[in-house]
């Protein structure tokens, strides 16, 4: 699976202000909602089952990233959005670490091995620091979309 | 491995599989431990104190999964790690 396959570029967003988790799931929520790809009815709905799923455990995965996602019967393929927050957000990370970089995902609730795939790929492109480090590094959407689109044409790591 | 060398096989059993969450908690419980430890899928094999590496297995519901373990508390950390697994990372 690529980025392309997942992420929607319109809601692609490199300045989140919010610091706090709930603050940060509910702007790329919001994102997601302005490119039309959630239904303005069910945005709080999305939002409590991303919190309700981090209250679980945190999808602070480390290295500044975080994963936060929900199954949601709303979304009828899986649909996801990057985010960079240049300050940093606290996320309870596994190594304790300020959260600099988002992927959010929301998958229909029949789909469990889209949404392995989907992190399959996260994580495999995420081993490589430069790709890391400039996607952190990101001032603008198109930056963003465009080193996304590097990652899907091997364009870094082995 | 040395002579502390213990491997035993773990159903994936939680619907959602071994995604980013349960990759956290696996990975957290692994680094408790005194030891070296992987976890295999077939001949994919990664270290299961690397969450990056963990969520590149694709482990879905009902993939069989080999942990191995080396070291002082090999043992303590497979028993735990195992534990996960049966109590399906506490979803469902």
């Amino acid at each position: 699976m690529k980025f392309a396959d997942f992420i929607c570029r319109d809601a692609i967003r490199a300045h989140l202000q919010a610091v706090d988790k709930e603050g940060a799931i509910r702007e790329m929520v919001t994102a997601l909602a302005d490119a039309k790809r959630v239904d303005a009815g069910e945005f709080e709905s999305v939002v409590k089952a991303i919190l309700k799923r981090e209250e679980l455990g945190s999808t602070g995965i480390g290295r500044g990233v975080a994963v936060p996602h929900t199954k949601h019967a709303s979304v009828d393929r899986l649909i996801g959005t990057v985010a960079v927050s240049p300050t940093g957000v606290d996320f309870a990370s596994l190594d304790g670490e300020s959260v600099h970089l988002f992927f959010l995902l929301i998958s229909p609730p029949d789909r469990p091995g889209d949404h392995l795939r989907a992190l399959e790929n996260i994580s495999r492109q995420l081993r490589d620091d430069t790709f890391c480090k400039f996607l952190k590094q990101a001032k603008t959407p198109e930056e963003v979309g465009q080193l996304l689109e590097e990652a899907d044409n091997h364009q870094f790591g082995p | 491995m040395s002579e502390s060398a213990v491997s035993r096989t773990v159903i994936v059993a939680n619907r959602a599989g071994l995604h980013a969450r349960t990759a956290v908690i696996l990975a957290k419980a692994a680094q408790r431990f005194d030891a070296r430890v992987l976890v295999a899928k077939g001949l994919h094999q990664v270290d299961a104190k690397d969450v990056l590496q963990l969520m590149q297995l694709v482990a879905e519901q009902g993939d069989a999964l080999r942990l191995e373990a080396c070291g002082p508390e090999a043992r303590q950390a497979l028993d735990e790690l195992e534990d996960l697994f049966l109590r399906k990372f506490d979803e469902d």
